[in-house]
């Protein structure tokens, strides 16, 4: 009953919520789930009322006048022999985080970027304040879609390595959920989706004239631990929780699986089936790409990007972003094997700032190419190191946007760790006085020279020097003594206050 | 041949020698360029060939070198290199070579008596010889600053005044050499405002070749007057503003830039008689107080010393300056290792030998200033001293 | 402040450096009591401190080990002693059985006078949980043995390791990837084994140049996956028993000298030894030697493992595969395990890469320089630099008062000559060797560079080109004294804080000669004598006598050189050992001799020759 009531209300504000689970056995021993929640609302002036759609997220696109906005947060790696090509929005380890928004001026998308980036912070239970984001990337970076507007359209892109993803961003996205009791939405059991080979969760959300929409996924490889010889999978016992219950506000609600759609919109029962089906060759070759780290010392190292193609002829974009903590030396970067028809760099004048290399390469099916950047490490004021000032900062994974014939998607290499050189951070003090001490001793003299003169000295007796460097000498004499007698000073002095008293006393 | 041209031709003879040797050496040299190419004792940000060498590839790709903050060349030299590379890539080390040398041989002809030392100490110091292989800018640098003496000892204001202005656009603090000028041209202001303008002009050239604008201004002298470069080198600075807390950081840029500029006024206010010797002073300085330095900026003013013959026997720092230069010349290229390679040392063994090289240096300037007055008094009171009178400070 | 000026400019000398000055002539000699005495209380194990590990995260990290795979040893060992032959397939068979990446690396030298080629084999455990920026090493030797037994040991530490890959792939808690590295060891010498570890290092590490060259003499395939940070590695090898154990302790063996001089961090050690102590109550050999801190009898001379560790330091360039790790500035380790087929090996590594694993930063803490006198003792640099610096000060007191006397700089043309010879013949041996080998037109190559360093170039210039008596020479000899006295310090300094044992040995040999041979001489007779000595005692000839002597007087058990003083084959074999460490690895040591000591002792015979009329008078010391 009550849930008419909602399907009715529901067709008068034109929200839609739909909910959607994907099961594939990759290997013998590892089975894939990607989880697909989505809601969708009509942008009518004047109607406040929110059923499915969250009020939070329609706030954030009205604030920042956001078009279009994908943060994803990776755990692990995709194993691209074996699994065949990464679910999009593809994950590396850390997050990232892709804003289209409208603003007046340059400056004012960057204001705008930096309140959005701390309510995402506030809404997903994540903290990228730090992540370093590039201005108006010129080389594609995500797949997105095209909008027509009438302000100007200000892009966005960061990625911050260092973030690891847990159980609190899982909660914050549930949240967001419509249904988060009853549905798909139990089978989200904390726990297990981090306990796995790779991990990806993502937020989207899209805004055009009409329609705002949102997506909330989840992916995820899982390992069968116990491998028992032919023995198949539970969908209890993967997610260990039962699908009893389900979503009735959805118009959508279904799980694939062993090659055919159950329909779990209308459950009675509790839910249970078993992944049958054999994993899939993946024969095909994919486009890969790796990072490693070359160099050996603290004052330069070698960034090797290496591309491999697949079957295909594709387009390649790379992006690589180069934080402000390493300088590339761009007349020694060479490619091997590479068809650059396009290069793009962005700098910007702010300390801080990342730099941003783009190239577009066409790569025939089976080559191999190769960049290698080399760069400098700087070194970093006192205060900019983290606490960990030994362990190293990361330079993010590159971004490939691959363009096929029929297909385009995302991969990502690796993220480096590159130690940099440390200054001695118990030396404030001591530095300043030897540098101030260095301008002392040029400034005396001058000083010196220019103020008085040279003149004979009229000859002094050196007597009553004599008798000063007696004295110090004999104090000198009396603290060693005291030193290696190991009397207490302290007790000295107040051996002397006792005297004095006595002598006031008597007089 | 009489008697006379015979000798001149056995001095030329043994010259030839040495300049040759001095050639060889250098070409020698460049096959071991690549053990000095990365090392951040003959490598800073305004020196580096390397440096200019990004920036020129940046702009063969069709970006603006200074649309970053990391090149901080002025657009001059920029272009130059840029045709440099276009037209001639090959003769690079050629060119270089004969910078060299005719800095040498400059400063062979302006040292008065004692032709041969000062050749002897720029061409054969192995700093200058390892510079000249990586191709630093401090090279034309130094030419730059022998062409600027001679033109100084001869007399030829103008020509001083020009290239004084030319060479302070392209790193701010050979400003300080307007102060020399008081002593040629009899003593006029109008070579002071020659070269102020010669100054504007080049600043002038740089914006029209930087496709007219002024961006290249924030790399090149906002990064001078403000510190913001603080990659190690063997200079003053670097691990000063490293360490310095936020809150301090524009007094004390302020302070170092203010004390630098007014130490001129107190130096030509004791240094009256002499210019060859306030012409060096001021050099030093300027080598010693610059925040990017190299230790080849270093070799042109030690090389010059020779000039100043008449103050020899009243040095107080003869043995202790130069072991202290050699010393920590040695030393800072372990310190590196130590710090950055091995890890087995930190920062502070290099901040050290960078800090005393600075000292000896400053020492070296002390002793300039103390050798002229002491010379000072023995030209005014002359006989009137007995052996071992003691001197004092005083006002009068 | 006061000034004494004196007529002609300057000032006084301060009174205390008069007093310094007067002790110069038997300066050499308290010099040498003095060090002896520091040397032998610095020294000595009982004065060291304790070893303790500073690295706050690594005690965390000392956990309760289970690993339990000895089926699986067993299994792997009868698999390798069946199938000596391909054992790289047989191990990249079982890890890809586990569902490990594992590939196989072909490489071989580059330079037509060395010969070595060979297959490493290289596998990873990528942890799921960490961004795959930093890695740990493990490395093992594959294949070889000169005997049956030794074979059989090596196929016993590579089953382990293996094991512990199979017990370490289940696991979630790795924050560091870890490498195993498996080093092609066939060719049965120390050379190409650290060459072929090289190799893999220098594609892992994209540095195609070793430090001398900029052209590689290494050509290796490129590793086919990411590479991260190396953090620290380890090498694992079967145990060489020291002598005089007691039976029934289980005895362990560290090894930790890199190239030139450089020693890993040492809380990797401390780290390796609490292990070994707390988990399986073994001992840690150092250099051969284990001092049982339990049974007197069977101990060794105390200052014997840090007279040991001095000598290895100056003079083995390459002491075993953690050494060429010291190259790219890995903290490394080798560590002998004890020959047993049960899970004590097997939870020694995994406790060692349990405790790397939770380290926080890089290794940093504590001291980079130290010399061990035992498992449990160590002496850091503070306390043993300074046996380098009373040495050395005679030379400096010499150096100042010939400074007094001269007051001016007089560069003589032979120190140029000098030392371009020295360059010619390191850049024509290394040429050579290179491009031909030991053997160039049918003569040996040593024995041509023995010829050439061996004929006194300062004689041939001081009685050719000085044959006048002037005085302009003999400011010239007199300056030429100085600056070697200059020289030799600063260059040992320099070499001090690099590579302390090469700096202190070289400081016994060469300060006594350089002062006696520039110590001012009046009388001809003495000139001649010196000379003669200055002739015999050169380089060659000294590091001969001292690499017998000292093996001798380390009680090293095998005997080196035939003669007691010098031998024509043992000199032919330093020489080409240097040279190939030096073309392989980057080894400074040829470098040092042909720059540094040929120079010097060329330049010597122009100061032990010459005879002053007049000597420094101390008395007279007015100027500075």
């Amino acid at each position: 009953m009550y849930r008419i009531f909602l399907l009715f209300t529901l067709c008068f504000a034109k929200e839609e919520y739909w909910e959607n689970l994907k099961l594939d056995r990759v290997s013998e021993n590892e089975l894939k789930a990607e989880f697909r929640f989505g809601a969708s609302r009509e942008n009518l002036k004047n109607e406040r009322d929110f059923e499915v759609f969250p009020r939070i997220l329609d706030e954030l696109i009205e604030e920042y006048d956001v078009k279009y906005l994908l943060v994803i947060m990776g755990q692990g790696r995709w194993k691209d022999d074996k699994w065949g090509r990464k679910t999009q929005p593809g994950a590396v380890h850390g997050a990232q985080v892709y804003a289209d928004f409208e603003a007046n001026s340059e400056e004012g998308a960057d204001k705008k970027l930096r309140f959005l980036i701390e309510a995402l912070n506030g809404i997903l239970c994540t903290s990228l304040s730090q992540i370093s984001l590039i201005t108006s990337p010129q080389l594609e970076i995500f797949k997105r879609p095209k909008y027509s507007t009438s302000q100007q359209i200000f892009r966005r892109y960061g990625i911050l390595s260092r973030e690891t993803t847990c159980t609190e961003n899982l909660t914050r996205l549930r949240k967001l959920l419509a249904c988060r009791q009853s549905g798909i939405s139990i089978l989200l059991h904390p726990s297990k989706l981090y306990d796995v080979l790779y991990h990806a969760s993502h937020l989207i959300v899209k805004k055009n004239e009409k329609i705002s929409e949102m997506e909330v996924g989840i992916t995820a490889v899982f390992k069968n631990k116990n491998p028992i010889q032919g023995s198949n999978w539970l969908l209890s016992s993967i997610f260990e929780s039962k699908l009893s219950s389900s979503c009735g506000i959805a118009t959508k609600s279904q799980i694939e699986a062993n090659n055919q759609i159950y329909d779990v919109k209308n459950l009675e029962t509790s839910f249970d089936i078993e992944i049958t089906s054999k994993p899939i060759s993946n024969e095909a070759k994919l486009v890969k790409g790796w990072t490693s780290q070359g160099g050996s010392d603290q004052q330069n190292g070698i960034l090797h990007i290496s591309l491999q193609n697949g079957d295909l002829d594709s387009k390649l974009e790379v992006s690589q972003i180069l934080p402000y903590f390493v300088q590339p030396r761009y007349a020694k970067i060479s490619f091997k094997n590479c068809q650059i028809t396009r290069k793009a760099l962005q700098t910007s004048k702010n300390e801080k700032s990342s730099a941003l290399l783009q190239y577009e390469i066409i790569i025939k099916s089976g080559e191999k190419c190769e960049i290698t950047i080399p760069f400098d490490k700087k070194i970093l004021r006192l205060d900019d190191y983290p606490p960990d000032a030994n362990h190293g900062m990361h330079i993010p994974a590159a971004v490939i946007f691959v363009s096929q014939k029929s297909d385009s998607y995302t991969i990502h290499t690796n993220p480096i760790l590159v130690a940099l050189p440390v200054p001695d951070f118990s030396m404030p003090f001591n530095v300043i006085c030897f540098v101030a001490t260095a301008f002392a001793l040029i400034f005396g003299p001058l000083q010196l020279y220019s103020t008085m003169w040279l003149a004979p000295s009229p000859p002094r007796s050196t007597f009553w020097r004599k008798i000063n460097r007696l004295i110090l000498l004999i104090l000198i004499v009396l603290c060693l003594y005291a030193h290696f007698m190991e009397i207490n000073l302290n007790e000295v002095r107040r051996g002397i206050e006792q005297y004095l008293e006595k002598l006031n006393e008597l007089r | 041949m009489s008697g006379w041209q015979k000798i001149k031709q056995i001095e030329n003879d043994g010259f030839l020698f040495k300049i040759s040797f001095a050639i060889v050496l250098r070409s020698i040299a460049f096959q071991y360029s690549h053990l000095f190419a990365e090392r951040v004792e003959l490598n800073s940000p305004f020196y580096s060939f390397n440096h200019l060498n990004d920036g020129v590839a940046l702009l063969e790709d069709g970006f603006d070198p200074y649309s970053g903050n990391d090149f901080n060349l002025p657009p001059i030299s920029l272009y130059a290199l840029y045709f440099l590379q276009k037209y001639v890539p090959n003769l690079l080390p050629t060119l270089w070579i004969l910078m060299d040398i005719s800095t040498a041989l400059i400063l062979s002809k302006i040292s008065g008596t004692k032709t041969l030392m000062p050749f002897l100490f720029y061409a054969f110091n192995p700093i200058s010889i390892a510079s000249c292989s990586i191709l630093s800018l401090t090279i034309p640098q130094n030419l730059l600053i022998a062409m600027i003496f001679w033109a100084y000892r001869l007399d030829y204001s103008k020509t001083v005044a020009i290239l004084i202005g030319f060479w302070s656009s392209f790193t701010l603090y050979p400003l300080l050499l307007i102060f020399s000028l008081i002593f040629v041209a009899n003593h006029k202001i109008s070579a002071v405002f020659l070269a102020i303008l010669a100054f504007f002009a080049a600043n002038l050239v740089n914006f029209v070749l930087n496709e007219w604008s002024w961006s290249f201004l924030d790399s090149t002298y906002q990064v001078i007057l403000n510190f913001t470069n603080i990659q190690p080198n063997v200079g003053l600075h670097w691990y000063f503003f490293v360490q310095v807390f936020e809150h301090f950081r524009t007094f004390y840029t302020s302070a170092f830039t203010i004390l630098y500029f007014f130490m001129g006024i107190p130096l030509t206010l004791i240094i009256r008689n002499d210019k060859e010797m306030h012409f060096i002073s001021i050099l030093l300085l300027i080598t010693t107080f610059f925040p990017y330095p190299t230790l080849n900026s270093a070799t042109i003013c030690l090389a010059l010393l020779p000039v100043l013959e008449k103050y020899r026997n009243y040095f107080r720092y003869t043995l202790l300056v130069p072991t202290t230069l050699i010393t920590t010349i040695a030393l800072m290229p372990v310190m590196w290792h130590m710090w950055i390679v091995s890890s087995s040392g930190n920062a502070n063994f290099f901040f050290g030998a960078t800090l005393t090289y600075n000292v000896a240096l400053i020492y070296l300037i002390m002793d300039l200033i103390f050798v002229y007055s002491r010379r000072q008094i023995d030209v005014l009171h002359g006989d009137s001293i007995k052996k071992q009178a003691k001197f004092g400070y005083s006002f009068y | 402040m006061n000034f004494v000026l004196v007529e002609g400019g300057g000032v006084e000398t301060p009174p205390i450096l008069r007093k310094i000055l007067r002790l110069r002539k038997i300066a050499l000699i308290l010099a040498g009591i003095a060090a002896w005495y520091y040397a032998s209380v610095v020294l000595n194990p009982e004065n060291m401190e304790n070893t303790r590990i500073s690295e706050h995260s690594l005690m965390p990290g000392l956990v309760t080990a289970k690993f339990d795979k000895t089926s699986m040893i067993a299994q792997i060992f009868s698999d390798l002693s069946e199938n000596p032959k391909n054992i790289q397939k047989t191990i990249c068979g079982y890890f890809h059985k586990w569902d490990l990446s594992c590939h196989s690396q072909k490489f071989r030298s580059n330079v037509p006078g060395i010969q070595i080629s060979g297959e490493n084999v290289y596998a990873w455990i990528r942890g799921s949980r960490n961004d795959g920026g930093e890695a740990q090493l493990i490395g093992v030797k594959i294949g070889g043995g000169r005997k049956k037994s030794e074979a059989e040991l090596r196929n016993l530490i590579i089953a382990q390791v293996m094991a512990f890959a199979y017990y370490a792939k289940d696991q979630v808690y790795w924050s560091r990837d870890i490498l195993f590295v498996f080093i092609d060891a066939t060719s049965n010498s120390d050379d190409s084994t650290n060459f072929a570890f090289d190799a893999f290092l220098q594609e892992y590490h994209l540095t195609h140049s070793n430090y001398s060259t900029p052209t590689t003499v290494i050509h290796a395939e490129q590793l086919k996956e990411q590479c991260g940070l190396l953090i620290a590695g380890i090498v694992y090898e079967p145990v060489k028993w020291p002598r005089k154990s007691k039976k029934d302790t289980r005895i362990m063996s560290a090894a930790m000298n890199g190239i030139n001089g450089q020693q890993a961090n040492l809380d990797l050690f401390n780290s390796a030894a609490k292990i070994a102590h707390q988990k399986l109550s073994a001992g840690m050999a150092l250099f051969g030697i284990y001092q049982d801190p339990h049974s007197y009898s069977t101990q060794a001379w105390p200052y014997l493992i840090p007279l040991r560790a001095i000598y290895g330091q100056g003079f083995v360039a390459v002491e075993g595969l953690h050494s060429v790790l010291g190259k790219y500035s890995v903290p490394a380790l080798t560590i002998g395990l004890d020959h047993t087929m049960g899970p004590e090996n097997g939870i020694f590594i995994e406790s060692m890469c349990r405790m790397l694993n939770n380290a926080l930063e890089r290794l940093h803490q504590s001291y980079f320089m130290y010399i061990l006198g035992d498992d449990m003792h160590f002496a850091s640099i503070a306390y043993y630099l300074p046996i380098l610096g009373i040495i050395s000060a005679p030379l400096l007191i010499s150096a100042y008062a010939e400074w007094r006397e001269i007051q001016q700089i007089r560069l003589s043309p032979f120190i140029y000559i000098a030392h371009i010879i020295g360059a010619l013949q390191f850049t024509g041996a290394t040429y050579a060797y290179a491009n031909f080998g030991a053997k160039i037109f049918d003569t040996n190559l040593a024995q041509l560079f023995i010829l050439s360093s061996i004929i006194p170039f300062g004689l041939i210039y001081n009685f050719v080109v000085l044959a006048r008596k002037s005085a302009e020479n003999q400011a010239e000899i007199r300056f030429t004294r100085l600056f070697l006295q200059l020289l030799t310090c600063l260059m040992l300094g320099c070499l001090g804080l690099v590579n302390f044992g090469l700096a202190l040995f070289g400081a016994i040999f060469a300060v006594p000669l350089v002062f006696v041979m520039t110590f001012e001489s009046t009388s001809r007779a003495r000139s001649y004598i010196r000379t003669i000595f200055l002739f015999f005692a050169n380089p060659i000839f000294l590091l001969t006598f001292s690499a017998i002597n000292l093996q001798q007087y380390l009680e090293y058990p095998q005997k080196v050189g035939e003669n007691a003083i010098f031998d024509l084959n043992l000199a032919e074999n330093l020489i080409y050992r240097a040279i190939r460490e030096h073309l392989l690895f980057g080894s400074a040591h040829f470098a040092l001799f042909c720059l540094f000591a040929q120079p010097v002792w060329n330049l010597l015979f122009l100061t032990a020759i010459s005879t002053t009329n007049n000597e420094i008078d101390d008395e007279k010391m007015k100027k500075e």
